[in-house]
């Protein structure tokens, strides 16, 4: 222990108190000399000899001073520091190219750091439950089955999953819906709320415990009797304002006494729940739905599985183990086995965070590409500054190295100085990456984004860029140093260092070396502004998507009216012929389906009248009032809504879009054709019900009603409210009044038309477009800022660097001037191998975006990979800053007298 | 060639500095003179490598060094042997004598053949 401590009090003392420790190094030996000396003249030597003699027998005192200092242990520390105090100063020395150097690392070390803070906080670690690596989202997946091609599980599948499965620890099915609530019996008004329904092992998945009371148990599903529900917390907070006694007390679903058993804690919000924008208020165990297990329901989807993999366990493993209980399960059920078969039915598997993000995921991930290309150039870009600011201190290096500094010192002595350039560009780059991301939220942009990223830079982040930081720094020393050691190949290093002294122009390895950096350098930026030209062309065209109807001033809300069928059905036209009176109010509809508001599709088997398609060909049909059309805006290309007397006389009659028209009726006019779509069947389309043919009196645009970026791909029917009350019906009102006047005008004159339900979900329509463009509009945003930047930084390097290697022939252009070459001619040779570099590099990286092409498609919306324009302008953009870069710098030179140029160093 | 001194084994300096300040604590010079005393001006110790040699055993910690004042009444730097000192010396003893051995080992083996 106490080696270790005078160890360090040594090395201490050497280090913090350099001076102290050199002082009594000295004194210590001039003792030693002096009483040497003294003995000596006692022996009778005269002073002047002992003196002599004296130093002679102790030996060289510099070199020995050099050996304690070696035996102090410190000699690294100390050179170390020493290199950093002379990198420091040759910062503040060259201060405009130090700051060139350290805003380039720190914007595109900034911009990595921030798109890597969104990927973390998204994707890699997103700490939304604590298993969260080992929960998998289960899908169902079939050819064509009903023109899509991802479904849910059904009950039957999930069943057999949860016995069978080895792999999965535990295996769940939810879903969710909205139901009216009330608190007694006595109570007038209902709220409407969204309700998360969950199998009992969910929450063994999540490994969530409640704040409160229990979760569901295996019981609670068998006695039919038990009908516990959980409060999520911020409706615990707000209807019962955090009272701890709620357990035990009850509520009302749909008129259904349930048991409150327990309180979900904060932030537990489901995740899936999340992406289909449904706050979840509360949580019901999944229903019993008996009919859900009979055998043709094998195929049909009824909630997101999920499972929990035990550990050790691989997706491949749990994805083949699935796959075999399919198929021996499927001869239990012979004919819907045979079905799912030919439909190619596969069981897919995706990792939770990869399901939450997948419709984001492919754009970071271009993103992502994006600033590392960016970074790259930066690198490329600093390596360039520091070889031409490292070529003019060649005259320092020269005088160190006449001083005895070994090549191992110089090296090292640079490498230190790109080094403290990094940690200092990563210092600022973490703000800046801080910055960004900060006022991207205060800008709003991720307002509507369903998941947010965490804005506040973690540790993983700090890590992140600290070693970024350490290791390109590095990289770029060592490759700013490649033109020195490469000289020292040739012979030693002072020649190396002479070089320039005795040729009339740089050196042919190190014109070769900065020719393949520039051609690097356009390669890079050209396939950086290709790339980020046809992502912000992509994103700009999403935002430009034509919806099929008119989202200005739409409110919309829902309510779910209760009672008996009339009793629903007269709520309905009541509020319908009210709403209308309200002042203000253009168009009032109902619908079971408000284009992009939720989650869960009606989908209904169709048959066409005189067509051979059986009942497999499948279509939407959304149920609406005759108003729906002309409240949303959405125009008819042929025929008309459905008229007054239709309504009343219940007339069998069909409004389709034009997809449905395109898709069935190719070429032919479909008005007047019959179609017949099964009238009941709890939202999914069930057994053959009877046959009533529906007459097509009109057909629509096509909207996008599911999905904002794709057309759908079934089409849609329009039956009239009358033939089948929607399960809730969707308010939508054109309107010139604000949105919080129009909701309380609604609810009032709600609560006088029927009792018992609440108007839920009030949003403007715009605000839901809105809300469905806001990745694009974020991704848009960061890719404009990215190609800020590398248009900058591209033009900023590519000038500093042609303009610099050009400059390197100064005294060779100024020797063929001086022996009677025309300026033209020298201007030409001057520039030609660096404007051909140039070509070589914009050339390659054209080719390589070209290269990228098919990777990129699948990322673009309606946006070419190949996009001519686009291409051309990065192009145009690139050769002419070069070009003009390579013409600026040698008109320089040719402009001054050619004997000044020779005597250029 | 005549040899009037002995150059030191690699290695025997620190045994004799730290047998020479088993004896008291005693400044750089001193211990120079005393080893030379001792081994009858034999041993031929470079005065100025000493100095390292002694820096770095006070980082090894086997001995310490502090400031004093000397016969003349100068300021030096007086070192004296550690605890860990002092069983490094015991070591270094015990290397050197099977090291004499086993050289005497060798040299007697020519006298038995």
């Amino acid at each position: 222990m106490s080696g270790i401590f005078s160890q360090l009090r040594v090395m201490f003392n050497a280090l913090l108190r350099r001076n102290k420790s050199e002082d009594a190094l000295a004194e210590e030996m001039q003792f030693h000399i002096d009483q040497q000396t003294e003995e000596h003249i006692a022996k009778g030597m005269p002073p002047e000899k002992a003196r002599k003699e004296a130093l002679k027998a102790f030996g060289g005192i510099e070199q020995h001073k050099e050996d304690c200092r070696d035996s102090w242990g410190t000699r690294l520390i100390s050179e170390f520091l020493q290199d950093i105090r002379y990198g420091w100063r040759q910062v503040l020395k060259h201060k405009g190219f130090s700051l060139i150097v350290i805003l380039t690392f720190a914007i595109c070390l900034g911009l990595n750091t921030a798109i890597f803070n969104v990927y973390n906080s998204m994707v890699w670690n997103p700490n939304r439950f604590a298993n969260e690596d080992r929960i998998i989202s289960i899908w169902e997946e079939f050819d064509d089955l009903w023109g899509e091609d991802r479904f849910q599980s059904s009950r039957i599948l999930w069943k057999e999953r949860s016995e069978q499965s080895e792999t999965l620890e535990a295996i769940g099915l939810f879903g969710g819906t909205w139901e009216n609530i009330t608190h007694g019996n006595s109570e007038k008004n209902a709220e409407f709320l969204g309700v998360g329904r969950m199998t009992p092992s969910m929450f063994e998945i999540l490994k969530v415990a409640p704040l409160l009371g229990r979760t569901f148990s295996a019981e609670d599903v068998e006695n039919e009797g038990n009908r516990p529900v959980l409060l999520g917390y911020e409706y615990w907070q707000n209807r019962y304002q955090g009272d701890e006694n709620v357990i035990g007390s009850s509520l009302y679903i749909n008129n259904q006494l349930h048991e409150v058993i327990g309180v979900m804690p904060e932030g537990f919000a489901f995740p899936l729940a999340r992406v289909s924008n449904m706050p979840d208020q509360v949580y019901t165990p999944f229903p019993r739905w008996e009919w859900s297990w009979r055998p043709e329901f094998r195929n049909r989807p009824m909630g997101f599985c999920m499972g929990l993999m035990k550990t050790g366990v691989n997706i491949e493993q749990v994805e083949d183990e699935l796959r075999r209980i399919n198929v021996s399960n499927g001869l239990n059920y012979p004919e819907q086995f045979k079905i799912a078969q030919e439909q190619n039915h596969r069981t897919e598997l995706c990792s939770l965070g990869d399901h939450i993000i997948r419709f984001l995921q492919t754009e970071l991930q271009l993103l992502q590409m994006a600033v590392v290309f960016l970074l790259l150039l930066g690198c490329v870009n600093i390596s360039s500054l520091i070889i031409s600011h490292n070529h003019r201190r060649m005259g320092e290096f020269r005088y160190r190295y006449a001083l005895g500094a070994g090549r191992f010192r110089l090296v090292r002595q640079l490498l230190t100085e790109s080094v403290l350039v990094s940690i200092i560009s990563a210092a600022i780059a973490l703000c800046l990456s801080w910055l960004v991301l900060r006022s991207l939220e205060f800008g709003g942009i991720f307002d509507d984004m369903v998941i947010r990223p965490r804005v506040s830079l973690d540790r993983e982040t700090w890590l992140f860029a600290s070693c970024l930081a350490l290791f390109l720094g590095t990289l770029v020393g060592f490759i700013s140093l490649l033109p020195i050691l490469g000289k020292a190949q040739d012979s030693s290093l002072a020649d190396g260092l002479r070089e320039d002294h005795r040729t009339a122009s740089a050196g042919k390895s190190f014109k070769i070396f900065q020719g393949a950096l520039i051609a690097t350098q356009l390669c890079l930026a050209a396939v950086l502004l290709i790339g980020s030209g046809l992502l912000i062309n992509s994103f700009t065209k999403i935002l430009d998507i034509d919806t099929g109807f008119d989202s200005s001033n739409v409110f919309t809300a829902g309510f779910r009216p209760v009672g008996t069928a009339d009793e629903r059905r007269e709520a309905t036209e009541k509020f319908l012929e009210q709403a209308k009176q309200i002042a203000g109010v253009q168009d009032v509809a109902i619908s079971n389906w408000p284009p992009l508001k939720l989650g869960n599709l009606y989908l209904r088997s169709l048959r066409i009248e005189g067509s051979e398609h059986g009942d497999e060909v499948m279509c939407h049909n959304d149920t609406v009032s005759a108003g729906y059309f002309a409240t949303l805006g959405i125009r008819f290309l042929r025929g008309r809504t459905f008229s007054e007397s239709e309504i009343q006389n219940r007339s069998p009659v069909v409004v389709i879009d034009k997809n449905l028209a395109d898709l069935h009726f190719r070429g032919e006019d479909p008005v007047g054709k019959r179609i017949s779509i099964p009238a009941e069947g709890g939202g999914i389309a069930t057994e053959e019900g009877e046959r009533n043919w529906l007459t097509i009196i009109g057909v629509t645009e096509t909207i996008r009603n599911v999905n904002l970026l794709e057309s759908p791909v079934l089409g849609t029917a329009f039956t009239h409210i009358h033939r089948q009350l929607p399960y809730w019906n969707g308010v939508m009102v054109r309107t010139t009044i604000r949105e919080n006047n129009i909701y309380s005008e609604l609810e009032s004159m709600l609560a006088s038309v029927t009792q018992k339900t609440g108007l839920a979900m009030p949003a403007m329509m715009h605000d839901l477009v809105d809300k469905h463009r806001a990745p694009s509009k974020a991704l848009l945003i960061m890719c404009l800022i990215i190609t800020f930047v590398s248009l900058l930084l591209s033009a900023v390097g590519i000038f500093g660097n042609v303009a610099y290697t050009v400059v390197l022939q100064t005294r060779e252009l100024g020797i063929r001037m001086a022996l009677g070459g025309s300026r033209l001619h020298v201007l030409i040779l001057g520039i030609r191998f660096w404007f051909m570099m140039v070509l070589v590099g914009i050339l390659c990286g054209s080719a390589l975006s070209l290269g990228i092409a098919p990777y990129m498609e699948s990322h673009l919306y309606n946006t070419s990979p190949r996009d001519l324009i686009t291409y051309a302008t990065a192009i145009i953009f690139l050769a002419v800053v070069s070009s003009l870069a390579c013409y600026v710098s040698a008109y320089r030179i040719i402009r001054v007298n050619p004997m000044v140029a020779l005597r250029a160093e | 060639m005549k040899r009037d001194k002995t150059d030191l084994l690699q290695g025997t300096l620190d045994l004799l500095i730290l047998k020479t300040l088993q004896r008291g604590k005693m400044h750089g010079w001193g211990i120079s003179q005393s080893i030379g005393i001792a081994s009858r001006e034999a041993l031929n110790v470079k005065e100025g490598s000493l100095y390292p040699c002694l820096h770095r055993m006070e980082r090894q910690g086997w001995i310490a060094a502090e400031w004093g004042l000397s016969e003349n009444n100068r300021k030096a730097k007086y070192y004296k042997i550690t605890p860990t000192g002092k069983k490094q010396l015991e070591q270094e003893i015990s290397y050197w004598e099977q090291f004499v051995t086993a050289v005497s080992l060798v040299l007697d083996m020519g006298m038995q053949s």
